[in-house]
């Protein structure tokens, strides 16, 4: 990666697969076979490969509708809070979730457009 | 043996090493050629490796003079920062040498690239600062030998130097020039040599610029085309590493905008148009603003003047050659997205570009087939209304709108019109065709087009409905059957949002009072099944109109009904019932008989399948729900239990009959179909509610379902599940049950469902450690308890002691939590459900759970020092509410066994909190393990002593030696000063794991 190049986002280190990368990423900084420089790379790359990853092989869509409570924009990050959602998904089937939280920011790509 | 094979003995002299090189490069045993390889590596990292790469860089075999450039690489990757000043410069003189001349032999690409390569790393590593590369190189190759290094005040211009050199001079430069670019691009700006070496890179942009000029400037013959092309590679490298490391440096990205008019005339070069248009494209797409207005104009009219012809006629051919010039065009409207919408009078700039997406989805071809460029001209039209709508909405609501919005109409307008055509189905002929991607590329399409309508409609609103709805009708007429279909596509996507429109009504009149639906339901008539199919879809879509209209609702559930029977529209039949008679339920009670005919008769015909019957069975009895009073409920109730009655007792014959397979499929289903008809009967969450209702007491709806006949109503459901005496062993049936006794969890008021909570407590008891899927039914007993949990809700003590002693005895029988991690989180949770208002269950010495408590408390540590997490943050959460002081009123002699327990266990506790904090638990457990720690901080006095206790104990796992007993103890200090704030605590608690295990604190930035 170039110099200055923007780093990624790291939302995703907090879904299911970001924890366990980073357990594992322990065990073998703990287990003295890698180096944290290492391990703090992969981390990186993990940011990296997992938003290009989502964006380009996730075919599934769903739509949803809620009330909402709170929004706020903060150093290009939006931040939505909805209550009694409910989720429409690409076979009909559907859920509620009384609370749900979208945290969106900008694609780097498009970020970087409009920073120039 | 051959020689090929023979093992690989160290060499002695430079012709045993050159031999060695030949040999890794020819086929052999791929052992044999692993040990040349290592050879060669440790003559590569030897002392001797300079010497030995020197020598062989004047081999005859241009293998060996690649790997003599490799071995120049690894000895200045290795050692060059550590080389002296003499050292460094007579290597730089060596590699600068070695250029010139073998580019003056007429080397092969290969080497020559590597030996940039090799030049490059010399300028990353190399001690001694090489100031100016690019010149030195240039220098050299004029006077065909290392030259000294330029004097940084000399003004020699490399330009001039540029005209000397011969074509293969200056594409090896080139090469070099590009090689650097992209080397040092991929360089971490984290050190201050790097940073050097970056900054540095702002003085050889001129000499690279110089270059470039040269090497772009028009020679009408093939060397000419050659040298553009070489030189637009490098150009566009160089444009990439500027992007990220100059956005504060526009002198240096000046010497790179100075060179586009150049670059520019590449895409009039038929040779070079692709390769040009995939790198302008680029830019356009990732680094807009490199380009100002000038550039625009120009790239503007280079697709009005060259692009458009070109495209136009691919587009005609269908032919893929057209891609590229396709992807310009989109490339250039998304990059000029505010000129596009806003200048309809700029020509170039906007109405040829709009007129050329047209084009595009106006083209033959259907989009993930031969129609690639349909696909990605949807990203440009998205940004495109993205723009309008944020220009709606940044204006004053009663504010004039801009001038273009009404162009902008337009433009939109007609998009719906070409989108909607697009979206046509293909005949079925053309589709069999198809492979999996392409007909994944069409559904794909038309989704992305459907979300693209959302937006759309945003700013068109009821003017787009409109127009659908005419383009719908208008090929109705016509009997267009494709074309009725992708309206009707859209149509329904757009349900949602054109529902939420009170002035919609007038308009979707045009099409539920159109012969519409009286033709999709003649299935006498000719029509593809894929628009029978949609039209099911829009029915489902549209079931809140339709409710408001009544006089629609029995033709279409009708009509519904009717494709139930017809094979491949069924799944999708099913669906729309069950979404509409939930929806219109109301309305639809009159219909009832009706209804329930037509299942049977679906019952007996060939579509009759588990998903559809679990959908239409709940269907029916959501319009049950609506029928009022309670009393008038049961017959057609008992109706549908006898449906499910009907194959409990067919999978019962068929275990009889020894076909365990039928029975399971027979019974699975009924329990769903139950299941389904549970969750039909569920009061709607908006129901509207009478004023003069609540003059009758409640008493008596709630007596209804406790009378005689609601009773009766109860025992058949719960007589149903006596199908588990032939599935126990089916984990699909246990998972179907719970949903049934679910369905009734969730009601405020009394119903058939409603079961008393004996029911689940009996369910649980026939349970064993090894039933499949006990957790789902543990589970289903935690919702229980935690329904009864509520302030206002009725206490169910004897049910939740049963629960808990079934628990109990699943927790005796796994013995440690390892055995059956599942089942033993599931356990823990019901202990935690107990908490506040059940607490007497477990903590009263009266209570039959009394003797089992210390099996059940140990089990719950040991659930903390194990490797599962499940059951690790299960028992976690159930010490936190323990140690916290009850939210609800608990009795005195409760209150002080809880205490007791607290204080007994409080050690041992503690220890188990250490030794997960200080490595045993994974990152991911910390936040859990951190809340009975603050609990126990905050409520519990001797709690400093127990963890002073517990991180000198020897019972403790080894830890990093950088962590001794004065990090312990500081640990101590913070975590007992922060008196449980939350968030300190966390973070304490993770550097001090970090430190223990020898790990990072974070992973972030």
């Amino acid at each position: 990666m170039a110099a200055s190049n923007p780093q990624n986002y790291e939302l995703y280190r907090g879904t299911s697969i970001g924890i366990a990368l980073a357990d594992t990423l322990d065990d073998l900084i703990s287990s003295r076979r890698i180096e944290p420089q290492l391990a703090m790379k992969i981390m990186s790359n993990f940011d990296a490969k997992i938003a290009a990853v989502l964006g380009e092989k996730v075919k599934a869509r769903m739509s949803f509708k809620g009330h909402l409570d709170t929004y706020r924009f903060c150093d290009e990050v939006w931040t939505f809070i909805l209550k009694d959602v409910k989720f429409k998904m690409d076979n009909a089937a559907q859920t509620e979730a009384e609370r749900v939280k979208i945290v969106a920011c900008q694609t780097k790509e498009k970020q970087e457009k409009h920073d120039k | 043996m051959d020689s090929s094979s023979a093992g690989a003995a160290p060499p002695q002299t430079m012709d045993e090493v050159e031999r060695l090189v030949q040999r890794l490069y020819q086929p052999g045993n791929p052992r044999v050629i692993t040990q040349i390889n290592d050879q060669l590596q440790r003559l590569q990292h030897s002392s001797e490796g300079w010497q030995i790469a020197d020598a062989l860089l004047n081999s005859q075999d241009a293998n060996v003079r690649f790997f003599a450039a490799l071995t120049f690489t690894v000895k200045l990757n290795n050692d060059g920062s550590m080389l002296d000043a003499e050292t460094a410069q007579s290597v730089q003189s060596r590699l600068i040498s070695w250029f010139v001349r073998l580019v003056s032999r007429g080397e092969s690409a290969l080497v020559t690239r590597k030996l940039c390569s090799t030049l490059t790393t010399y300028y990353l590593r190399s001690p001694v600062h090489w100031k100016r590369p690019l010149l030195h190189a240039a220098l050299s190759l004029q006077s065909r030998d290392a030259a000294s290094e330029p004097d940084p005040d000399a003004s020699v211009n490399m330009a001039n130097i540029c005209k000397s050199l011969s074509m293969p001079q200056v594409v090896s430069l080139l090469w070099f020039a590009g090689t650097l670019a992209d080397e040092v691009g991929r360089m971490e700006n984290n050190t201050p040599a790097h940073a050097r070496r970056h900054a540095q890179m702002e003085v050889i942009v001129e000499d690279a610029s110089s270059l470039l000029r040269h090497a772009f400037s028009p020679v009408a013959d093939e060397a000419g085309a050659r040298l553009r092309a070489e030189a637009l590679r490098c150009y566009i490298t160089w444009v990439n590493y500027g992007q990220p490391v100059w956005p504060q440096k526009p002198d240096c990205l000046e010497y790179l905008r100075q060179l586009i008019p150049s670059a520019v005339q590449c895409l009039l070069d038929p040779e070079l148009q692709r390769d040009a248009l995939d790198s302008f494209r680029d830019i356009l797409e990732s680094y807009t603003t490199f380009f100002r207005e000038e550039h625009m104009e120009v790239l503007a009219s280079i697709i009005s003047e060259h692009v458009q012809p070109v495209l136009l006629q691919a587009l005609q051919d269908k032919d893929p050659e057209g891609l590229p010039y396709g992807q310009m065009v989109i490339a250039f409207g998304d990059a000029n997205i505010q000129q596009v919408a806003e200048q309809p009078e700029n020509i170039n700039g906007s109405s040829t570009i709009l007129k050329l997406l047209f084009d595009i989805l106006r083209a033959p071809g259907y989009p993930g087939d031969e129609d690639e460029l349909s696909i990605f001209s949807i990203e440009f039209w998205n940004t495109y209304i993205e723009y309008v709508n944020d220009m709606l909405f940044s204006k004053d609501a009663d504010g004039a709108d801009p001038p273009w919005f009404g162009y902008s109409r337009v433009v939109l307008s007609q998009l719906v019109e070409l989108l909607w055509a697009k979206m046509s189905t293909p005949p079925a002929d053309v589709a069999k065709q198809w492979t999996d991607a392409e007909s994944d590329g069409f559904k794909e399409f038309r989704l992305d087009t459907t979300d693209l309508m959302l937006s759309i409609y945003v700013f068109l609103g009821k003017d787009m409905l409109q127009q659908l709805l005419v383009l719908t009708l208008r090929s109705l007429e016509s009997r267009q059957w494709r074309a009725v279909e992708a309206g009707m596509f859209c149509l329904n996507k757009l349900a949602d949002n054109v529902l939420e429109d009170q002035p919609s009504e007038d308009l979707l009149a045009m099409l539920f009072s159109s012969s519409l639906f009286r033709d999709v339901a003649d299935f006498s008539q000719r029509i593809p099944l894929q628009a029978r199919r949609t039209a099911i879809d829009l029915l489902g879509s549209y079931g809140r109109y339709i409710e408001h209209h009544a006089e629609y609702l029995p033709d279409t559930v009708r009509f519904l009904f009717a494709s139930l029977e017809t094979g491949p529209l069924t799944n999708a039949a099913a669906k729309s019932v069950a979404s509409l008679c939930s929806t219109c339920r109301a309305s639809l009670t009159g219909e009832l008989d009706g209804f329930t005919q037509q299942y049977q008769r679906f019952l007996n015909g060939p579509t009759n399948e588990p998903y559809t019957k679990e959908k239409v069975i709940g269907a029916i009895a959501a319009i049950i729900q609506a029928i009022q009073p309670h009393s008038a409920k049961v017959q057609p109730l008992l109706a549908l239990i006898q449906y499910v009655e009907n194959d409990v007792q067919a999978a019962k014959d068929f275990t009889r009959a020894g076909d365990q397979e039928m029975a399971e499929l027979m019974g699975v289903n009924a329990l769903e179909c139950l299941g389904s008809i549970g969750k039909g009967m569920q009061v709607p969450e908006d129901v509207p509610i009478s004023i003069y209702d609540d003059d009758e007491p409640h008493v008596s709806k709630a007596n209804f379902w406790d009378g005689d006949e609601g009773r009766m109503v109860q025992q058949r459901i719960i007589g149903c599940f006596s199908v588990l005496q032939v599935l126990g062993s089916s984990g699909e049936a246990i998972e179907a049950a719970c949903q049934v006794l679910r369905s009734g969890f969730a009601e405020t008021e009394p119903g058939p469902f409603v079961l008393p909570p004996a029911v689940t407590v009996s369910f649980l008891q026939q349970c064993a450690v090894n039933t499949p899927q006990l957790e789902a039914v543990l589970s289903t007993a935690c919702i229980l308890i935690t329904q009864h949990s509520k302030s206002d809700s009725k206490r169910i003590g004897p049910d939740a002691t049963a629960v808990c002693q079934q628990a109990a005895s699943f927790i005796k029988q796994l013995g440690t939590p390892r055995n059956d991690p599942g089942v033993a989180a599931s356990c823990i949770d019901v202990l935690c459900r107990l908490l506040p208002y059940y607490t007497a269950v477990l903590f009263d010495e009266s209570s039959p759970l009394a003797p089992s408590l210390q099996t059940i408390l140990d089990f719950s540590t040991q659930a903390i020092e194990g490797q599962d997490p499940f059951p690790k943050r299960s028992a976690l959460d159930f010490w936190t509410r323990l140690i916290k002081p009850p939210t609800a009123p608990v009795q005195e002699q409760v209150l002080n066994r809880m205490r007791q327990v607290v204080t007994a266990y409080g050690p041992q506790l503690a220890l188990a909190l250490m030794r997960q904090v200080v490595g045993l638990a994974q990152r991911s457990d910390l936040d859990y393990v951190c809340e009975p720690l603050k609990a126990l901080i905050t409520h519990q006095p001797v709690t400093k002593a127990w963890l002073e206790a517990a991180l000198l104990s020897d019972s403790l796992p080894p830890v990093s030696a950088a962590v001794g007993e004065r990090e312990k103890y500081r640990f101590l200090q913070q975590i007992v000063g922060l008196r449980g704030d939350s968030r300190k605590t966390k973070e304490v608690v993770k550097e001090f794991y970090a430190a223990c295990r020898g790990t990072v604190v974070s992973y972030g930035s």
